[in-house]
C-alpha cells in the first residue's frame, strides 16, 4: 500500500478514531499522541496486514492498545490528570452530552469499547470481536453488561431499538 | 431513550488539536520505506546493481568516494513532531557531561529486599531535572514479574487478564491472558506495585514510565521526572507491595517494604535564562473567592491556592492547574479537603519572558466530574531579571 492510499484511508476515518480515544482518553493530548503513534506504528507494521480490506479495524486495534497504553502511564500519575479538566476539547458540549460521555466512560474498558464500536462506529458482533479478538458471545455478553450498566446510569434505556 | 446519535454527538467532532496531529503523523510517514515482493523485475535490477557495483569497484576506484551515500531515515525526523511530553517519558536517560561528572555525589540508591523481590529506588540529578529509577528483580528463577496491582475491593488484578502482549511487548505474539501464560509456561505471578510517597515540600512528579521484563529473573522499572526545589531538601519514600499469586489466581502473600530516599540539595547544573523567582501578583479570582499566589523558580512555577470556604463543613476539593493547551509543559497538582492546596507546575521548556501566564483555576466539588473552572492570568509583579543573570 503506496502512502497516499493509506494517507486517504485513515482520514477517511477520522471520526470514528477521534470517537474511539475519545471514549477512552479523556485528555485531548493523550488522544493526539495515542493518534500518532497508532498511525506510525500501522504503517510501520503494514506489511503484516494481509488483507488490505480490513485496514479500518486493523488501525483500530491498534489504535486500542496505545489509547490503552497510555492509560497505563496515567496510572502512574498521581492525581495529575483527575485535576486536569478531563472535557476541555469540548467545552461547547450540551450539558446532556457531557453526561453521556461521563456514563460511557465510566464503564469499565471491556464494556465501554464494544459498544462504541458496535453502536456508535456501526461494526457488527463479528467484525467487533475481530477487532478484539474475542469470541462473538462474549462481545454480545458485554454489551449486554454494558448496555445495562449504562441505564442505571442514565436512569433511561439505551441503545434499545438498535440491538443488532 | 438514548441513541447512538446521542452518544455520537456526545463524544463531538475532532476537534483542531486532533485534526493538527493526524495531519502530522501522516505528513512523517516515511515514503520510501515501501518494499515489495521480490519479483522478477527485482531481481533483474538487484542484479543489474551488482554488475555495476562490480564495474565500479573494478574500473574507477576513486568513484565510490563520489557516489552519495544512502541515508538512512533518521528516527528524530520521523519523531520530531510528537510532544515534547512523550518524549520525555519515554526516552531513555541521556545525561549531560556535567551530570555524569556529578553523578557521584548525586545518585542515591535505596534498596530493600523481600523473600521473592529485591527492589532498588535510585534517584539521579540532572540539571535540574531528577530521575527515578524503580528496580524489582525476581530473587528466584520461574517467577513472572507483573508491574501492577492486586485489586482487594474487586479481588481481581486487571494486568493478569490483559493480553500478554500488552504488558510484555517481547511476547506480544504469544495468546491469551498474563495469567494463561504464566499458567502454560509453569511460571508464578509475582505482582510488584511501587506506590511513591512524597513530601510535602518535595518536587513532585511530572511523569513516570513503567514497563517489564518477560524473563522471569527480570525487572520493572520507572523513570519519574521530577524537578528540584532548590532550597528544600528533599526526601522520597517509596512503598513498594508485592503480591504472589498462586495458581488458582489469589495472592499467597503480601509484604512491603519501604525505601527512602535522602537526597542532598544540589545547585542545578543546568542553568535557565529566568535567574531569580519572579514573583507573581496575587490574583483574586471571582470562582469563589480562590485566591492564587504563584512565584516563577527556575524551572517551576510555584503556586498557593486558598478558596474561601463557605463555613457549611462540605468536603472540597480544589485544584488549579495549567492550562495544558500552551504545551509548555505538564502540571502537577496538590488536591486536598481543606481549604488550602499548594503544588508546583513544571517548566519543561525554558520560558523565554516569564509574562504572563494562563492559568485554569478549577474547583471540584464531590466527584472529579464535577467541575468548575475559571481562566485568570497572572502577571508578574516586577519585571522579571536580565535573562541571561546567574543567581
Amino acid at each position: 500500500m503506496e502512502r497516499e492510499e493509506f494517507a486517504q484511508r485513515i482520514t477517511q476515518m477520522h471520526c470514528t478514531l477521534y470517537r474511539i480515544c475519545t471514549s477512552q482518553l479523556s485528555c485531548a493530548q493523550d488522544r493526539e499522541d495515542a493518534v500518532q503513534e497508532a498511525l506510525k506504528k500501522a504503517w510501520e507494521r503494514r506489511r503484516q496486514l494481509r488483507n488490505d480490506a480490513l485496514l479500518q479495524a486493523w488501525v483500530i486495534r491498534i489504535l486500542l492498545n496505545e489509547c490503552h497504553k497510555i492509560q497505563r502511564q496515567r496510572k502512574r500519575l498521581l492525581l495529575t490528570d483527575r485535576l486536569m479538566d478531563p472535557d476541555a476539547p469540548a467545552p461547547e458540549a450540551a450539558p446532556e452530552g457531557l453526561l453521556l460521555r461521563q456514563a460511557l466512560r465510566q464503564l469499565p474498558e471491556k464494556l465501554r469499547v464494544p459498544l462504541v464500536l458496535h453502536y456508535l462506529e456501526g461494526y457488527g458482533v463479528q467484525e467487533t470481536a475481530r477487532i478484539l479478538r474475542l469470541p462473538p458471545g462474549t462481545v454480545k455478553t458485554r454489551m449486554r453488561a454494558g448496555r445495562a450498566q449504562l441505564k442505571l446510569l442514565l436512569d433511561e434505556e439505551v441503545f434499545e431499538d438498535e440491538n443488532k | 431513550m438514548k441513541t447512538s446519535e446521542d452518544f455520537r454527538l456526545a463524544l463531538g467532532q475532532p476537534d483542531a488539536g486532533f485534526d493538527r496531529a493526524m495531519r502530522q503523523a501522516l505528513s512523517a510517514l516515511p515514503a520510501a520505506a515501501h518494499r515489495p515482493a521480490i519479483s522478477r523485475r527485482s531481481v533483474w535490477a538487484l542484479a543489474a546493481s551488482l554488475a555495476l557495483l562490480l564495474g565500479v569497484i573494478i574500473l574507477g576506484p576513486g568513484l565510490g568516494r563520489q557516489s552519495p551515500q544512502p541515508t538512512p531515515l533518521s528516527q528524530e525526523a520521523t519523531g520530531a513532531v510528537f510532544p515534547l511530553r512523550k518524549a520525555l517519558l519515554e526516552a531513555e536517560f541521556s545525561l549531560s557531561p556535567e551530570a555524569e561528572a556529578l553523578l557521584a555525589q548525586s545518585a542515591r540508591a535505596g534498596y530493600a529486599q523481600t523473600a521473592h523481590t529485591a527492589f532498588t529506588v535510585e534517584a539521579v540529578h540532572d540539571g535540574a531535572v531528577l530521575h527515578f529509577l524503580i528496580q524489582a528483580k525476581a530473587l528466584q528463577a520461574g517467577y513472572l514479574l507483573v508491574d501492577a496491582q492486586w485489586n482487594e475491593a474487586q479481588g481481581r488484578c486487571e494486568a493478569l487478564e490483559a493480553p500478554i502482549g500488552k504488558l510484555f511487548p517481547d511476547l506480544a505474539e504469544e495468546e491469551g491472558s498474563v495469567y494463561d501464560y504464566a499458567r502454560h509456561n509453569g511460571l508464578k505471578l509475582l505482582l510488584v506495585s511501587c506506590e511513591d510517597q512524597l513530601s510535602h515540600s518535595a518536587p513532585v512528579f511530572v511523569g513516570t514510565t513503567w514497563y517489564s521484563a518477560a524473563e522471569t529473573g527480570g525487572f520493572c522499572q520507572g523513570v519519574s521526572i521530577g524537578c528540584l526545589a532548590q532550597e528544600n531538601a528533599l526526601t522520597e519514600t517509596y512503598k513498594c507491595v508485592e503480591y504472589v499469586v498462586s495458581a488458582e489466581g489469589v495472592p499467597e502473600s503480601i509484604s512491603t517494604q519501604q525505601i527512602t530516599l535522602d537526597l542532598p540539595v544540589g545547585k542545578p547544573l543546568r542553568e535557565y535564562t529566568i535567574a531569580a523567582p519572579v514573583p507573581f501578583e496575587q490574583v483574586n479570582a471571582t470562582l469563589d473567592q480562590i485566591t492564587v499566589y504563584c512565584t516563577l523558580m527556575s524551572t517551576a512555577v510555584r503556586y498557593t491556592c486558598s478558596y474561601a470556604s463557605d463555613g457549611d463543613g462540605k468536603s472540597i476539593t480544589t485544584s488549579l492547574y495549567l492550562k495544558r493547551s500552551a504545551k509548555q509543559g505538564s502540571v502537577q497538582g496538590s488536591n486536598a479537603t481543606d481549604t488550602t492546596v499548594t503544588g508546583q507546575y513544571f517548566i519543561l521548556e525554558p520560558m523565554e519572558q516569564p509574562n504572563a501566564i494562563p492559568f485554569t483555576i478549577g474547583r471540584s466539588v464531590g466527584s472529579s466530574y464535577q467541575y468548575e473552572k475559571q481562566e485568570i492570568r497572572l502577571v508578574p509583579a516586577e519585571a522579571p531579571n536580565t535573562p541571561g543573570e546567574s543567581e
